[in-house]
């Protein structure tokens, strides 16, 4: 005590770091939202190539 | 935590948690069996202040305790309404016992300055005024990023005690954030480790975790928040102690450098 020094002791504590909680997930009134229908022109469809087209 | 002022006073900040008793192991109360044992071994009669960063249990626990069994001379939190959804009955009793037994209770926000020690600089960064204006869903994550942030300084060196709270809230002047030692938030379980370590850019990090935490499997936290602490900070530099690794860690600063030292030699399980 009184050592004229700034002592910080963090303990190794049994019981002293949360064991449990959930994922965050934001769901205040104020999170940004998107829309499920984002109005984006269609300009075409993609069609996958084949592994044989790719070789 | 414990912080031992150059004038001889004693803070406590946070005060861990309790576990019931198991067939394997008894019941334990941070407060009784690990703050309690190490004040009476350091020569301390009275708590000079007890200072809780939010309303969780583990922050908490052992509180209740100690302001029944010591004489604590002021109580301090971030003010979490009583009225609010994510406050319990067992926190408010708190607040009660601080003031029955010859103590005060305070709610600070940022911008407050605390007259700690005549050596020491000592503010609260968050929460600002206006965090609790408004009702909340009283969620897990609300109430971490609520913590009470606590900046502390001694000369050249900065302490800083974010709580839970692993984001920057965006009224803290980045400047405020920088320290020396930083007591990593969230016992190391914070996703965003990097842009809010840069801000802060210590020198030590200071991990108070478990070594496992087997039902974080599937979730985005690591299942050993103490391994992960050690690789990101590690990458940025920064020197990291790992309680569940090294024991108690022990941080003494003389104004000018800071020398850190730990209870036992590394052991990662």
């Amino acid at each position: 005590m009184g050592t004229k020094e700034l002592l910080l002791t963090v303990f190794d504590l049994v019981a002293g770091a949360a064991p449990a909680f959930g994922q965050l997930i934001d769901t205040p009134e104020t999170r940004v939202q998107t829309s499920p229908d984002p109005g984006l022109k269609r300009i075409g469809t993609i069609r996958p190539r084949s592994v044989g087209e790719i070789a | 935590m414990a912080l031992e002022t150059p004038a001889g006073r004693v803070f406590l900040i946070d005060a861990g948690g309790v576990r019931a008793a198991t067939e394997a192991a008894p019941d334990y109360n941070a407060g009784r069996d690990t703050l309690a044992p190490f004040l009476r071994k350091r020569g301390y009669q009275v708590i000079d202040g007890l200072l809780l960063s939010h309303v969780h249990g583990d922050h908490m626990g052992g509180a209740e305790w100690l302001l029944q069994h010591w004489r604590v001379g002021q109580f301090l939190d971030h003010g979490y309404p009583a009225t609010a959804k994510g406050m319990s009955e067992s926190y408010l009793r708190l607040r009660e016992l601080a003031t029955n037994n010859g103590g005060t209770y305070r709610a600070v926000r940022a911008g407050d300055v605390l007259d700690w020690d005549a050596a020491l600089q000592v503010e609260v960064l968050a929460p600002s005024a206006g965090t609790f204006a408004e009702p909340d869903d009283g969620s897990h994550s609300l109430l971490n990023m609520s913590s009470l942030v606590l900046r502390v300084q001694h000369g050249e060196n900065v302490f800083l005690f974010p709580g839970d709270a692993y984001h920057a809230a965006k009224d803290i002047a980045p400047q405020k954030l920088k320290c020396t030692v930083l007591t990593a938030p969230h016992h190391g379980f914070h996703p965003d480790t990097s842009s809010f370590t840069q801000l802060c850019g210590p020198s030590y990090a200071v991990v108070t975790c478990a070594a496992d935490y087997a039902n974080n499997a599937g979730t985005p936290y690591p299942r050993s928040p103490g391994r992960f602490s050690l690789e990101k900070y590690g990458a940025l530099g920064i020197e990291t102690f790992v309680t569940a690794f090294d024991g108690d860690i022990t941080a003494r600063s003389d104004g000018r450098t800071v020398k850190m030292t730990t209870q036992r030699p590394r052991v990662i399980p």
